[in-house]
């Protein structure tokens, strides 16, 4: 009957099916209302991004271990600290996806200045679908299967003691190091330069003979520049890939952030559950019987709201004892979750029940003598099922921020266990943030997410009411 | 309106008195209570307590009455002598600890507001003015950002930005040789040059909220029928649009004051810890680490007294320029 005018609205973005309206309109009268819904969700453009993106999250939520390349704690002792490695296409021309090797500074052996050159004089290539560590599915297959990795062959670290202005006590070599007494030294990197291959030499005049066979270190004999750094190992390890860098300790970003954000989404998922149980409850009581009792829980309502969200959660949280085991911690963090957020779901079911309650199916149940339960879930509550997705939707940001809050300042999820707000936790000082600003990656993450949550909503919201002008 | 006023002031003072038992609770959730942290500290060297001693001091702490005797202990305090006990873990008062925290909160939460209202009201009548003009879509792109970037995100990445390019750091609320000094004029300076950070960190996310219902109420306001009336007699436009739908969509600004202030409440806990404010926020997330639920319960208490202070005098305000709220109750 409404149809029409659904169709006849100005819209600035083109119907996606490029039909005459009118075929349109006959197939929208015979439609079922999810697939009226979905018609015009997909017109929402940004809401169908939203979604795209939304399910690369789910997906990162069941394969995150498949996703990223390593375990959680496992470590790369030879890249602490490490920047995020590029990883190139392109060396002069098209070539298979590769990383440079990589220089990190360790510091503090003896009194020089120490670096560790990873992977010196070999690219490293970049493939897919390689053995790794062992993990299972929900337990119930296991696999060592990585999306990406770069194989499991060992690479040469050495470890290079900078040319330090200070005689070197433990060095081997007093006569070359005492003439490092130039402005060059100021610099522990200069002395080390890449060719053109995106490979690091040693020594000080970048030699363009690269020699793939025999590695730079013995090819810089340098007797010429005097800011010739001294090699104290040279060693053997497995190569690692990090595209977001590493911690402190040497772990992938990249793959404590999958993790994470499986442990993210899924306690806002929980928490989202619980507070949608404790809405629907309250808000279906106070909404279908009215009366004092819905006077009581709207009182209730309004005394929860009038302590701060963030800090009641933070208060809630820190009577967590210090024995508990984390996934107590997680269950008990959805629960205050719930238990604070329920309140906004309440009034909108309530809301929407008064709305109904005077509507002709609802009385006509009435009368043939249903009762109240089945009254409110099978007659109420399918006709603003809709709505009720819609404000998940909404809602479900604030139950990821609220943890994010609450393990970043350390009153909620602990380390070992990763969420976006645990490895945030890290980059928590101005000092580190300074060193290791790639720290704050999972940021990114959380952001998109709840920029992604707000459009499907705001889509979803348009869609649910197919009658509705939306303004 | 006296009526209206009197309802409202004992609906805020049962509010405060519900919430005043729920952050009770709270002050004793955590395991272990003000009797056995009393008797570590005293006997840390390693002495026994034996469990007679024990007793006394729960006696003596009164920690043997029912809860709703404890508790009213804990609020007679706070009514009559504005005295929220002991810290739990060190032997100070808990007003010392608070000090002129609470200002500071205040001037916080203030400020932060009336930047809000000033940028979301101008902007959020030319957006709906000029809708679906380019400054529109910018700033309802700018506001979905500020939705969706959490403040301590956001004062994280200040504070990078601040020391890796300006090369010093926005934290804190005072230069050092203010920190411990009196209030003076040029302290005051001081602290409006440091107070920029927080207050646009806190704002941002309000803004965008503001900037929505400011947005939608006029667009709701400006197709109805008064304001094409009032057009046709021929009223200037700048002049019909200030008078007539600006002041609709402002009802919703007033009666929503009080959550605003929730609002930044609930979010400058965690800016105040990245940026090192010391303000009530900031000692709420420290003492809750020391698991100090006196501390934290007392901020708690206090945060929910400005917002219930904040909804009485919004309900005022607005039964004051909107007349029909005063009949709805």
């Amino acid at each position: 009957m409404k149809l029409p005018k659904l169709l006849s609205r100005p819209n600035s973005n083109p119907p996606t099916n490029t039909d005459p309206s009118q075929m349109a309109a006959d197939q929208l009268s015979e439609a079922t209302q999810w697939h009226m819904v979905w018609v015009r969700f997909k017109r929402h453009r940004l809401a169908m991004i939203s979604a795209g993106i939304l399910s690369l999250y789910v997906l990162v939520v069941f394969f995150a271990d498949f996703i990223a390349p390593y375990g959680v704690t496992t470590r790369d002792t030879n890249y602490l600290k490490g920047p995020p490695e590029i990883v190139k296409i392109w060396d002069g021309g098209p070539a298979r996806p590769h990383i440079d090797s990589q220089i990190t500074t360790r510091g503090g052996i003896e009194d020089g200045f120490a670096f560790t050159v990873k992977g010196l004089d070999s690219n490293q290539q970049i493939r897919w679908f390689v053995h790794g560590e062992k993990w299972t599915f929900l337990g119930l297959f296991e696999s060592d299967f990585h999306l990406f990795g770069v194989g499991d062959e060992q690479i040469p670290v050495v470890t290079v003691k900078a040319p330090s202005s200070s005689n070197g006590i433990g060095s081997s070599s007093g006569a070359e190091d005492s003439s490092t007494t130039d402005g060059a030294s100021d610099d522990p990197f200069a002395s080390i330069q890449r060719d053109e291959d995106g490979r690091f030499q040693i020594g000080g005049a970048a030699t363009t003979t690269a020699d793939p066979t025999t590695t730079a270190v013995t090819t810089s004999a340098s007797d010429t520049v005097n800011t010739k750094p001294e090699v104290i190992e040279t060693a053997t390890a497995p190569g690692f890939v990090h595209v977001l860098g590493t911690d402190g300790l040497g772990r992938d970003q990249f793959s404590r952030i999958m993790m994470a954000t499986r442990t993210s989404m899924t306690i806002g998922l929980a928490g989202l559950f619980t507070a949608f149980f404790l809405g629907l409850i309250f808000g279906g009581v106070s909404g279908f019987f009215g009366g004092w009792v819905d006077y009581v829980i709207q009182r209730l309502i309004e005394i929860v709201r009038s302590i701060p969200t963030i800090p009641l959660v933070m208060g809630l949280a820190a009577a967590f004892p210090q024995d508990w085991s984390n996934q107590k911690i997680f269950f008990f963090t959805a629960i205050i979750l719930g238990l604070v957020g329920w309140t906004t779901l309440a009034r909108r079911i309530r809301s929407m029940l008064l709305t109904l309650q005077d509507e002709d199916f609802v009385v006509a149940a009435r009368l043939a003598g249903a009762g109240p339960f089945r009254i409110v879930t099978r007659h109420m509550l399918p006709t603003f099922f809709s709505y009720i997705v819609v404000t998940l939707a909404i809602e479900f940001p604030y139950m990821i921020l609220a943890e994010s809050v609450l393990s970043f300042i350390g009153l909620g999820l602990r380390p070992p266990t990763v969420s976006w707000g645990v490895l945030l936790q890290d980059a928590q000082k101005v000092e580190v943030l300074e060193q290791t600003p790639w720290l704050l990656a999972p940021a990114g993450f959380i952001v998109v997410a709840i920029l992604a949550f707000n459009f499907l909503g705001d889509g979803l919201r348009d869609a649910a009411d197919p009658y509705q002008e939306s303004s | 309106m006296a009526r209206y006023t009197l309802r409202r002031l004992i609906g805020g003072i049962i509010t405060l008195t519900v919430v005043s038992v729920i952050i009770f609770w709270i002050i004793e959730l955590p395991p272990g209570d003000a009797a056995d942290i009393y008797l570590a500290k005293k006997f840390q060297g390693g002495s026994v307590v034996s469990l007679k001693e024990i007793e006394a001091v729960r006696q003596s702490f009164g920690l043997n009455d029912p809860f709703i005797l404890r508790w009213w202990d804990w609020i007679s305090g706070i009514i009559f002598h504005w005295d929220f006990g002991q810290s739990l873990t060190n032997e100070t008062p808990v007003n010392k600890l608070i000090g002129d925290r609470m200002l500071l909160t205040t001037i916080i939460i203030f400020a932060t507001l009336f930047l809000t209202y000033a940028l979301a009201i101008p902007i959020g009548v030319y957006s709906a003015v000029r809708r679906y003009s380019i400054t529109d879509y910018a700033f309802t792109g700018v506001g979905y950002i500020g939705l969706a970037l959490p403040n301590f995100l956001f004062a994280l990445i200040l504070l990078w930005i601040s020391v890796r390019y300006f090369g010093s750091s926005v934290g804190g609320l005072f230069s050092p040789q203010y920190k411990d000094a009196g209030w003076s004029i040029a302290k005051t300076f001081d602290l409006l040059r440091h107070m920029w950070v927080p207050i646009i960190v806190l704002g941002t996310a309000n803004l965008a909220f503001q900037l929505q219902t400011v947005r939608a109420m006029m667009l709701d306001e400006v197709n109805k029928l008064y304001v094409t009336a009032a057009r046709a007699r021929g009223v200037p436009e700048v002049r019909l649009i200030t008078k007539y739908p600006v002041r609709q969509a402002l009802n919703p600004i007033i009666s929503t004051f009080a959550f605003d202030i929730n609002r930044v409440l609930s979010d400058a806990p965690v800016v105040a810890l990245v940026l090192a404010l010391p303000e009530l926020g900031q000692l709420l997330i420290l003492s809750l680490l020391d698991q100090d639920t006196q501390v934290a319960g007392a901020i708690l208490f206090i945060m929910s007294m400005i917002y219930v202070l904040g909804n009485f005098v919004s309900d005022l305000v607005l039964a004051a320029v909107d007349p029909r709220v005063k009949l709805g109750g």
